[in-house]
């Protein structure tokens, strides 16, 4: 068998350490592997399957080298060095830079919405080791926010431990970087995503041929795509298969993005969690939406969208209909609602797209633009 | 004789300490300047003057140099063409009841209708729907690709 054929699939969570099962290839026109690394899954598609295998190591080797740059958890990182070093500047590889420009760019682009300082404030919520060793709530119901529907009147006990990333004083020409004193930079809100573009732009690279590179659901596409698009189905969990309720759409280019509070929810002295920390509280965001698809340039661009308009909560859709990005936004209650141009879902609310003309507003989003929206919002 | 002599070496031994004394004050010039330099490249760090910079009144001048350079305040860029509805749900578009002019009141924690964002296609789904059958070759020859929170 053509090893280049040879699709790897990894159906389900696979714990570290146990290799995952490979599948024959059922598929023939699309070159496919799926792997698991950072405690997610990885889906690498081709539009030809020749270039599957080298592909593969070009995409191993982008992931390798942003881990060893970008992760929390590894103490060897870069990027753990700095927050050891915090108060001292440290100098950074061209990759960590990158990376640091993305992050401090999506937090002045969100007006502070997606913060790299939340670092602490995970720890403060538990999320302090691999999230495969963090205790799971009893029940993980998606449809459910754990705070404002779990504990309606529990008080927020959590210390505010973000500090702002105007704080951290990043020289992008000398390449160095301060973290303030006590505090940790965590760029797991931006470097996934950001993960995934340069992923998909190796495998392109390495196939000569069109990719497509799924990060924990973060989708990024480089070079020609199928003749129908890519196809990608939105829904809370990107662990879900195709049948789970959601939407399917095609993308010729560019980025798509998911970010959920439904997922990645852990049980911290009692109280229920996620990953999506409101830098204003340093607690996890209590929005109205539950899950937030949007179409852009990068996936990267994509993702500082759907992060942003989880923690702006009723302010996101005119946020985001002020940016001009199609956007599909799904409350608690599983109410669906589309912006711009995003294609029509049977069970969708449609939020029309500000004019083009205010489209320039989008350079500099305000906080909570649409009093009038987000006056009915809770 | 003796007298002459010993000033003379007196005079010599001086100018001697004389150019010592001027090679030590480079010295110890060049290598406060060398020593300097290999400091502030270990331990870099922002001025005081850089520091205190006037804010603008937008608060976006921070102190990351970063700000300054190419793309990094880029606007968030949206995708050069739209997602489109994949074909296998087409024909459940064409049913739903995407046109209905129903003036639902929103509940109080979802985004209601307003003067500025006013559904004008609504449902009123408690539930999202799955895909149902795949039909166009994209999907004949590979399922969709799942986009979802991780």
């Amino acid at each position: 068998m053509d090893p280049d054929r040879t699709a790897t699939t990894t159906p389900g969570f696979s714990p570290a350490g146990k290799t995952p099962p490979v599948v024959p290839p059922t598929r023939e026109r699309f070159g496919e592997a799926r792997w698991e690394t950072w405690s997610t899954s990885v889906v690498l598609r081709l539009t030809d399957p020749r270039g599957l295998g080298a592909a593969r190591v070009a995409v191993e080797r982008e992931l390798d080298g942003i881990d060893r740059a970008c992760s929390r958890f590894r103490s060897d990182s870069e990027i753990a060095r700095a927050n050891a070093s915090a108060g001292r500047a440290v100098r950074v590889s061209p990759l960590l830079a990158e990376a640091l420009t993305l992050a401090l760019r999506a937090a002045r682009l969100t007006d502070g919405a997606v913060d790299p300082t939340v670092g602490s404030a995970l720890m403060l919520a538990g999320y302090d080791r691999d999230w495969r060793l963090l205790e799971r709530p009893p029940t993980d119901s998606p449809s459910e926010d754990s705070f404002a529907h779990e504990h309606p009147s529990a008080p927020t006990i959590m210390a505010r431990a973000v500090c702002g990333w105007r704080s951290v004083m990043f020289d992008s020409t000398a390449r160095t970087v301060r973290v303030p004193t006590g505090f940790t930079v965590d760029l797991g809100a931006t470097a996934k995503a950001w993960a995934a573009d340069r992923a998909a732009q190796a495998a392109a690279q390495a196939a000569d041929c069109g990719a497509l590179v799924a990060v924990g659901g973060d989708v990024a596409t480089n070079g020609p795509g199928p003749a129908h698009g890519w196809a990608v189905h939105v829904t809370d969990d990107h662990r879900s298969d195709h049948h789970a309720p959601g939407q399917t759409v095609t993308i010729r280019s560019g980025g798509l993005a998911t970010s959920s509070t439904a997922v990645r929810r852990w049980r911290h002295e009692g109280r229920p969690m996620h990953h999506i920390i409101d830098p204003a509280t340093g607690a996890p965001a209590r929005g109205t939406w539950r899950t937030v698809s949007v179409a852009a340039a990068s996936c990267a661009d994509a993702n500082i969208a759907t992060t942003a308009a989880l923690i702006r909560a009723g302010a996101a859709p005119a946020w985001l209909a002020r940016l001009g990005v199609p956007a599909r936004l799904v409350s608690h209650t599983g109410r669906v609602y589309t912006i711009g141009a995003w294609p029509a879902d049977e069970q969708r609310t449609q939020i029309p797209s500000t004019p083009r003309s205010d489209s320039r507003a989008a350079d500099s989003p305000q906080p909570h633009p649409t009093r009038t929206l987000a006056s009915h919002l809770t | 004789m003796t007298v002459h002599h010993k000033r003379l070496d007196r005079d010599a031994a001086m100018n001697r300490l004389h150019r010592v004394n001027r090679w030590l004050i480079a010295g110890s010039v060049a290598l406060t300047a060398v020593l300097s330099e290999v400091a502030a490249s270990a331990f870099p760090g922002s001025s005081s003057a850089k520091s205190s910079a006037p804010k603008r009144s937008t608060g976006s001048t921070h102190h990351s140099a970063g700000s300054t350079s190419s793309g990094a305040s880029r606007p968030v860029q949206p995708p050069a063409e739209a997602p489109k509805a994949s074909q296998e749900a087409a024909p459940t578009q064409e049913s739903a009841p995407t046109h209905e002019s129903a003036p639902e009141s929103a509940p109080t924690e979802e985004p209601a209708p307003s003067q500025q964002a006013t559904p004008t296609h609504e449902s009123a789904p408690t539930q999202e729907s799955a895909p149902t059958q795949e039909s166009a070759p994209v999907q004949e020859s590979a399922p969709p690709v799942v986009s979802g929170g991780s």
